[in-house]
């Protein structure tokens, strides 16, 4: 057990939304309830969000639009285009109301939240009723339907979460308690564990290891071994001994991407500096946002690979900056002449991205005695400008002006019923 | 003058902010318009705003916005021996209990009316 820390007697829940986007969608258009909904991907090119009743009508996840339609055969689907304004302020909220009830709680992703109920007096009361009230609480307070998981670890509280959520008899709450773990374990797959990746699932499958109790019951030194301490860390946590705490301060990011699909192809170099330049600004207002300094910039393009027809593309490049920087203009120059030497004509581009990486905090910059420190007013200013209003607001004039074919399709975008007073819902006399 | 605070400091207040007002629960508050005057003799016209707060429950004599076949509507909430109907003004603006209908649901207890004054 060297050098791993566990903690025996903690309980966590993990709460988690079913179907997010399309939930978020619903709250504000009931008539959108018992029918087939799917909130698309950027570009409206695939489904992210499937209602119940889309499920039952086979559409997977991430399947193409078209493709969806095609196996409808022209029954009804509804389809809207990505809200992110809308489903981020309801994730918000959703954590508020969290706190309401619990005040340690851990945003894990847009619609998940791990809470520890450890030290709660109304949680230790009767923990089955409290994972009750948060569901209930919730559902009544935003309107959106939650399933609760509750455990010794937080790779336990993940377990119960997806057995609530996939067993209707739990009514979308169940609990792990610490003398059935076994019992409830040996029938989870080892695929279903948190943290386990398919290549560590392919190794327990070529050893036998089928159940998440059988791997529980593994040998230490051969987890240690095969699985880095990483993977003993979840064994341990699957026999109910806690190795993670809850993270309440957000990690700071290794590295920022902002890549996106183009609406339709280009095949200029103009629309894809213009493109291009347009992500660089929105990864370098995330680069202010987090304080750090970027030493790697990474560019890259490509064409549409569902496109067999045509020919394909793809190319990055990476630029190493000699002095990590957070100045868009010396960013943007080095964008420019980077997309100058991987662009090449005739060529139908559907993708570009940015990645910024090395990210260094002020103090750690690594500077010559030559090195002069640009003047960053500008980028400071722009950026705090769109901080304040909306990204991408000030810009530079590269990034193009008037209609462009390289900008998102969103074409059944909802209102943003919460954050803007002429999209708020209407209630029209009858 | 560093470390030594001004004895004014304690008085400052900020100013009013309505929101204060009209969200006792930011998380639960939610803003809906109203377009037409039927409910009129409940003081809300055509193009008003309202505070709806889904925290708080439905209690006598509330307003509240209900979803009904797949529309908002707006009712009056009434509790008449521990169980929720609708009250309705008849003719003579006499408050009468009405059936909940099953297929209706309340989506948000109405705060506040926020009214353009013309």
């Amino acid at each position: 057990m060297s050098s791993i820390d566990v903690n025996r007697n903690r309980i966590f829940a993990l709460v988690d939304v079913n179907d997010f986007y399309v939930s978020c969608e619903r709250l504000f258009k009931p008539d959108l309830n018992g029918k087939p909904v799917v909130v698309m991907s950027n570009n409206d090119g695939c489904a992210v969000s499937r209602s119940e009743e889309a499920k039952a009508l086979g559409i997977r996840m991430g399947m193409p639009v078209f493709q969806a339609r095609e196996i409808l055969q022209g029954r009804e689907l509804i389809t809207l285009s990505s809200n992110y304004t809308l489903y981020g302020d309801i994730s918000f909220r959703f954590q508020e109301t969290l706190e309401s009830l619990c005040p340690n709680i851990e945003p894990y992703s847009i619609d998940e939240c791990f809470l520890e109920l450890t030290d709660l007096a109304e949680a230790k009361k009767d923990l089955y009723s409290f994972a009750q009230l948060i569901k209930q609480r919730v559902e009544r307070w935003l309107g959106i339907p939650v399933c609760v998981g509750v455990g010794a670890t937080k790779t336990l509280a993940k377990v119960a979460n997806q057995l609530a959520k996939s067993n209707i008899k739990h009514r979308g709450v169940f609990m792990i308690p610490n003398n059935k773990i076994s019992s409830i374990l040996s029938k989870v797959p080892v695929a279903d564990i948190w943290g386990i990746g398919p290549a560590y699932q392919r190794l327990l499958m070529e050893n036998g290891i089928e159940s998440a109790y059988d791997f529980s019951q593994l040998r230490k030194d051969w987890i240690r071994k095969n699985m880095t301490v990483v993977g003993l860390r979840t064994a341990y946590e699957l026999c109910g001994f806690s190795c993670y705490d809850l993270e309440t301060n957000p990690q700071t990011k290794k590295e920022i991407v902002v890549a996106r699909a183009f609406g339709e192809r280009v095949k200029d170099l103009e629309s894809l500096i213009e493109a291009t330049c347009t992500y660089l600004l929105r990864a370098v207002e995330k680069l202010w946002k987090e304080n750090r300094f970027a030493q790697t910039l990474t560019i890259y393009i490509r064409t549409d690979p569902f496109r067999k027809e045509e020919k394909q593309y793809s190319q990055a490049v990476r630029v190493e900056i000699p002095v990590a920087t957070h100045d868009l203009m010396e960013l943007q120059d080095y964008c420019i002449q980077a997309l100058k030497q991987i662009y090449k004509p005739n060529i139908l581009y559907k993708k570009s991205g940015v990645m910024l990486s090395d990210l260094v905090k002020m103090e750690e910059i690594q500077a010559d005695i030559f090195y002069k420190p640009k003047d960053s007013k500008i980028t400071k200013l722009i950026t705090s400008i769109n901080a304040n209003f909306v990204s991408g607001k000030v810009r530079t004039a590269i990034t193009g002006f008037g209609y462009r074919n390289w900008r998102m399709r969103r074409g059944k975008i909802s209102p943003f019923y919460t954050s803007k007073w002429k999209d708020v819902p209407v209630i029209k006399s009858k | 003058m560093a470390g030594f605070p001004k004895p004014s400091e304690d008085y400052f207040q900020k100013r009013l902010d309505p929101k204060e007002l009209l969200e006792q629960n930011p998380a639960t508050t939610f803003y809906m318009r109203i377009s037409g005057n039927t409910w009129k003799r409940h003081g809300i016209v055509d193009k008003d705003f309202l505070v709806i707060d889904r925290s708080l429950e439905p209690s006598h004599g509330k307003m509240a916005v209900v979803t009904y076949m797949g529309d908002f509507s707006i009712r009056r909430i009434g509790k008449i021996q521990g169980r929720l109907c609708f009250l309705e003004l008849d003719e003579k603006a006499n408050i009468v209990p009405v059936e909940l209908e099953s297929d209706v649901q309340i989506w948000g207890i109405i705060t506040f009316v926020i009214h353009r004054c013309k």
